[in-house]
């Protein structure tokens, strides 16, 4: 406990030098505009980052990225407040109750209110970061090949049957991440699969422009594709959250803190899923439940609450584990690698500080979120007004030229534009890149568990199956899929509502 | 969408037959003596099992669909990340304008998309042309044809053209100039 405590005061501190403060304060910044511009995400913020500190130490790189992912997932709740459209898939859900406050003539309550949610949220998770950790790093230590396999088909099954409103399709999406990440060399005989005589290919697709093809150039291809007019403003009124707002509703933000956590913990599971479970969950428990939809502040602090709660929460399972708890933390993962960073059980016995020193950089993006968002808020609004057909050409020309930074071969370009272009297409036709990236991620270390568990039980297939964590995570893979088959998911449901049923008639008598 | 639904579930189960195919083709390396559970093609063999079923449930799901297309079946899917419906917009205050329909994609900008980002990345970096002039050109070019249709309508080409090529000129060269001073990246 205390020595938890010491490993953050020290990471604390080491962060306090004036670079290391600039690092903070313009990558928040960064990311709060790139929030702000509708159809740039946090994983292609987090992609484009990572291309341009590749050369930076890995602190400091990783400071970057996190400051840049915290304030992406903030930055979107302006445009939703202010034109009723998403900056990022985790602020759909401010938009409904931010943007009729907006309307009301409310802009700057509802950025105050989005404010306070955030940073509470942000500090609850960051809280449990620090907390959960070292407990699931101390639990994972017990984890073999078995439980490792499980757990990254769990993660893609998960991120599969979430995303989107198909789960098939979601699953088809994380096969094919699956497939996709064993082209190349495999990690245990170095056999070439699917190269097929390329030297590019026997290297394996690159992750980061793979991921700055799917989510960065698709998403152009999107926003370049749809007519674009400038937004019409909301006036806004002072930012400056009420204390009252705040009290009032603690509860609602401690619920929406541990929402928020719990599903940034699910592998696979996203921030907007935080933000839509923490809204149902408030909305259920409310006593003014029809005042959701048409401005309740409750609604959105329980949004922004449960979004930003939900960023720690899925670095969570990113360092404990290395399975990633959303599309976001699967490319910080993967700069976490890049960096030399070795995430996972073993984390926490080879660097302890590296956990800690995550914490201190998750407290520096809250404390440069609130900064901006309680003094910048008018001269951020410009942002908004910039036209799309000028920032998303810079933003492929950024694309372009970060695949080919990191390892300065043009196969890189050409895989983030074949990528792009695969995922645009895809995308039109409800399939999401979040599953594709979660299995891309999660590919190499899935190959290599069920292999290793194979030659481990000399083809026993019972390990899998009967090791308690095994069993546990089977059952929920099993249970994954079965609620995916439409069928099945209606009986369960109906089950679950009579059951209910029976239960009000027997208290009732 | 079932139509693509269709074509798209065919092209799975085809894809993951093929993987199957391919990674029943590689070496199990017997001559090295390994563990046979570690054969290179088992884990790409079942995703390309797996992607087959899927495919195929894809391929059947929307077959049904449009044979039923008269009497259309709707195939139920587990509730969408929203728990709880989305609620009903407020009505307007008065005096509040109503709100912009969403915007949706065109085909000719689909296709200018494409064209322009694929040309950029796919032909002119690396091409021998300066990674600057390829820069400038890709930017003011999708600025020039994306806003074509407002400025001819505000007689405005010219004055969005001049702007076009400053922005394009400002942005290529930050974008040469952070890459390959501050990064150290020879650029294509």
């Amino acid at each position: 406990m205390f020595e938890g405590l010491v490993l953050l005061g020290v990471s604390l501190a080491s962060f306090l030098t004036v670079k290391a403060l600039l690092y903070t304060l313009g990558a928040t910044l960064l990311g709060i505009l790139i929030g702000c511009m509708p159809g740039l995400s946090a994983t292609l913020a987090i992609s484009l980052m990572t291309t341009l500190t590749i050369k930076l130490p890995p602190n400091d790189a990783i400071l970057i990225l996190i400051c840049a992912y915290v304030g992406t997932i903030y930055g979107g709740s302006r445009t939703a407040i202010l034109l009723n459209i998403p900056g990022t898939a985790a602020n759909a859900a401010a938009c409904l109750d931010g943007y009729q406050l907006a309307r009301r003539g409310q802009a700057g309550r509802a950025m105050g209110i989005a404010t306070t949610g955030s940073v509470a949220g942000s500090l609850f998770g960051i809280l449990c970061l620090a907390i959960l950790t070292p407990a699931l790093g101390e639990v994972a230590l017990t984890f073999q090949s078995y439980e490792f396999f499980w757990l990254c088909l769990f993660g893609v099954l998960m991120s599969g049957s979430i995303t989107g409103e198909d789960p098939l399709k979601g699953w088809i999406m994380g096969l094919l991440g699956l497939a996709v990440s064993l082209i190349g060399q495999d990690g245990i005989h170095g056999y070439e699969r699917f190269a097929y005589g390329s030297t590019d290919l026997a290297g394996g697709l690159s992750l980061i422009p793979t991921l700055v093809g799917a989510f960065g150039a698709a998403e152009v291809l999107t926003v370049m594709s749809e007519r674009f007019r400038r937004p019409r403003l909301h006036a806004v009124d002072s930012i400056l959250p009420r204390i009252a707002d705040v009290l009032r509703y603690w509860r609602t933000v401690l619920r929406s803190g541990v929402i928020g956590v719990y599903i940034g913990i699910l592998p696979g599971v996203g921030e907007d899923m935080a933000a839509w479970s923490s809204y149902a969950a408030a909305r259920r428990a409310s006593k003014e439940p029809e005042a959701f939809g048409k401005g309740s502040v409750e609604g959105l602090i329980a949004a922004e609450t449960g979004d930003n709660a939900s960023i720690p929460g899925g670095i969570i399972p990113a360092l404990a584990l290395a399975i990633p708890g959303s599309a976001p933390a699967a490319v910080l993962l993967a700069a976490m690698i890049i960096h030399g960073v070795k995430p996972g059980p073993m984390l926490m016995i080879e660097s302890p500080q590296f956990v800690y020193d995550v914490v201190a950089m998750n407290v520096l993006a809250t404390v440069a979120m609130l900064f901006f968002g309680l003094f910048l808020v008018r001269p951020l609004l410009k942002v908004l007004m910039v036209p799309r057909t000028v920032i998303m050409p810079i933003v492929f020309t950024l694309c372009t030229v970060g695949s080919f930074a990191i390892a300065q071969r043009l196969f890189d370009v050409w895989t983030m534009l074949g990528v792009g272009i695969v995922m645009f297409v895809l995308r039109r036709f409800g399939y999401h890149a979040a599953p594709f990236v979660l299995g891309l991620v999660l590919g190499d270390l899935m190959d290599k568990s069920l292999r290793r568990g194979l030659v481990i039980s000399d083809g026993d297939l019972t390990p899998f199956l009967t090791r308690p964590i095994s069993a546990i995570l089977a059952v929920v893979v099993v249970a994954t899929i079965a609620m995916g088959i439409p069928a099945v998911n209606r009986a369960v449901r109906a089950g679950v509502r009579r059951m209910g049923g029976m239960a009000r008639i027997r208290r009732a008598a | 969408m079932r139509r693509a639904d269709l074509l798209f579930g065919l092209f799975w189960t085809v894809l993951g037959a093929a993987t199957v195919f391919e990674s029943w083709r590689m070496d199990r390396l017997e001559a090295q003596g390994i563990n046979p559970w570690t054969v290179p093609g088992l884990v790409p063999g079942l995703l390309g099992a797996a992607l087959t079923l899927c495919g195929a449930i894809l391929t059947a799901r929307a077959a049904r669909g449009v044979m039923h297309s008269g009497n259309v079946m709707e195939v139920a899917v587990p509730d969408a990340p929203l728990p709880e419906a989305p609620l009903p917009v407020a009505p307007m205050p008065d005096g509040v304008p109503p709100d912009e329909p969403a915007q949706a994609a065109e085909p000719w900008r689909i296709a200018l998309a494409l064209l322009l980002c694929g040309g950029f990345a796919g032909g002119l970096v690396g091409s021998g042309l300066p990674f600057p002039l390829a820069a400038f050109a890709f930017v003011f070019l999708s600025i020039v044809a994306f806003e074509w249709p407002d400025r001819r309508a505000g007689g405005t080409l010219a004055r969005g053209a001049v702007g076009a090529a400053l922005i394009a000129a400002g942005a290529s060269a930050t974008v040469t100039l952070v890459f390959q001073e501050l990064f150290l990246v020879r650029l294509p």
